[in-house]
């Protein structure tokens, strides 16, 4: 029988080295996990490098202490490394490998922790798309249409509140000096609940026009908005016509063969 | 007095997640977001990292540790105040094979901080789906992170591949793998790399069109 190093034979990964901490004999299962080495640095981690020389060469060797070492097949692996020191300066090492259970926790962990993501980007994405359909009906809800001759039809749709005319404010007055409009008519038939943020924007608007030179003309008022637009009336002009059919046909505004359309 | 990085620290290794909430709760009334995550929450973490190389304290406290500190971070994030600006969209992340996802989350924070949008997607995202759901997303930037010294490839791996996408997105890597590295060998056309939060901030406040001139102050 060859005299085996006692080293060779066992289980898990052992090592001597020397004081330079080279690599002097290894055993099979160290050989087989971390591959071979002349120092035993280049086993580890770049991580644990300076713990290592630490306390190999500082000789403090009350208990094991956790490294990563650098598996063959690329991975990390922690391990626990017992050592002791020979006669001879040698020291004797065995690493025992011990993340298997932490890594399972922490493995649950981490999928419990994507799962929770997942449900928040799936969600994101969701509130993203209400977010625009909801502006989208918004400014749905008040088109600007051209009806020729320098008018211009705006049917407001639904409640005025202040979230709608944070979406429809600037799309209206740019439609208005986009379109160059003389006269704009406020159709309100399909409006329903007039808050008191939505009168005063009613006020500036009107107001806004005012400066443009722009004639207003107010059609489709009910019985509940009209309280709020008469007095709305006493600060300043407003016209108020009963229905939008008598105003178009009034103008001939549906009859194409009168381009200025601006004959009473 | 101000509660220091060590006390916490030994906080997060007891697992005390009430006392630490307690304390970083009460340093937020007089510091802001920025200051609790650089000033004390990274350090704490570092040291813990330290004690590790002490052989004071093993792995399986680190992640006791973590799990607090995440605990603690996100409770710090309820505290924030939502604002409102510009809708400009970030994506935050960490490339296959790494775990490590603290820094994210903070800067995660930074970003809200500055009125974007976060998708913040975590650690360990394989490539395939983080560019799936960058192409669903569109986002202006994407920002990664690494701690693990041999994961700066697929850093780079990863930022080349979001540079190809239609929209090309603004890449930014940081973490601490980055902040140790030689950067010359990081850098990539169109991604920038920075090295801390307060580097983030101050990209974020001043340098939005400016990449280039960020670059090279670094
Ligand atoms: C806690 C910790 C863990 C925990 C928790 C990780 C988690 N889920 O977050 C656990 C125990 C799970 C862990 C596991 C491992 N870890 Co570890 N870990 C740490 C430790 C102690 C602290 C990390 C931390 O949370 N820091 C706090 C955060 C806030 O700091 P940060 O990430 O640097 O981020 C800051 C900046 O960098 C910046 N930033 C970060 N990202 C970005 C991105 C952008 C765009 C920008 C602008 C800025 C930015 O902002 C942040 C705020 O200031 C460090 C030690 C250290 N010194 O870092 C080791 C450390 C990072 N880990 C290390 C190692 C080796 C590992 C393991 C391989 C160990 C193992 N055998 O399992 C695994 C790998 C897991 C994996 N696949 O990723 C090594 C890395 C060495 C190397 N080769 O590079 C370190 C350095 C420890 C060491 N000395 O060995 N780890």
């Amino acid at each position: 029988m060859t005299s085996k190093s006692p080293f060779e034979s066992w289980p898990l990964p052992a090592y001597q080295l020397n004081r330079k901490l080279e690599v002097v004999e290894s055993s099979e299962a160290a050989n087989a996990i971390f591959g071979k080495a002349g120092s035993f640095l280049e086993l580890l981690d770049e991580g644990s490098e300076a713990k290592a020389k630490k306390f190999l060469q500082g000789s403090r060797f009350s208990g094991p202490v956790e490294l990563n070492f650098k598996r063959r097949d690329g991975n990390t692996m922690l391990c626990d490394l017992h050592c002791n020191q020979d006669s001879d300066f040698m020291l004797n090492l065995i690493a025992v490998p011990k993340d298997d259970n932490v890594s399972k926790v922490a493995g649950q962990l981490a999928s419990m922790r994507s799962r929770l993501n997942d449900t928040n980007y799936d969600l994101l994405l969701e509130k993203e798309r209400t977010d625009k359909l909801l502006q989208r009906v918004s400014e749905l809800s008040a088109p600007t249409i051209d009806l020729g001759g320098g008018h211009l039809l705006i049917p407001l749709f639904g409640d005025l509140d202040s979230a709608k005319i944070e979406t429809i404010r600037d799309h209206i007055l740019n439609d208005v000096y986009e379109k160059k409009a003389e006269t704009v008519l406020l159709d309100l038939t399909a409006m329903d609940k007039i808050s008191p943020e939505g009168m005063d924007y009613l006020r500036s608007l009107l107001q806004t026009f005012k400066i443009m030179g722009i004639d207003n003309i107010i059609t489709g008022v009910k019985p509940e908005h009209a309280k709020g637009l008469h007095a709305l009336k006493a600060t300043m002009e407003m016209r108020f016509e009963a229905s939008l059919a008598k105003v178009l046909s009034g103008r001939r505004l549906t009859d194409e063969s009168n381009p200025a359309g601006k004959t009473k | 007095m101000t509660i220091q990085p060590r006390e916490l620290a030994e906080m997060f290794l007891a697992g005390e997640d009430e006392r630490a909430m307690e304390a970083v709760l009460g340093y937020l009334e007089n510091h802001s977001h920025d200051e609790l995550y650089h000033d004390l929450v990274t350090p704490a973490m570092y040291l813990i990292g330290d004690w590790w190389q002490e052989n004071i304290i093993s792995v399986a406290d680190e992640h006791l540790a973590t799990a607090v500190c995440d605990f603690v971070v996100s409770a710090a994030e309820l505290k924030r105040k939502p604002k409102q600006g510009e809708s400009r969209k970030v994506m935050v992340l960490g490339p296959e094979g790494e775990d490590h996802y603290i820094g994210l989350k903070m800067v995660t924070s930074l970003f809200k901080d500055h009125g974007w949008q976060v998708q913040y997607m975590g650690p360990n995202l394989p490539l395939d789906a983080a560019l799936e759901s960058a192409q669903r997303w569109k986002p202006d930037v994407v920002a990664m992170s690494a701690a693990l010294a041999y994961r700066l490839p697929a850093l780079k791996m990863y930022s080349e591949a979001f540079r190809k996408l239609d929209f090309h997105p603004t890449v930014i890597i940081g973490g601490r793998a980055v902040a140790t590295a030689d950067i010359t060998k990081l850098r990539t056309e169109g991604t920038l790399v920075v090295k801390d939060l307060p580097q983030l901030k101050n990209w974020l406040q001043t340098g939005k069109e400016t990449d280039n001139d960020f670059e090279i102050s670094i």
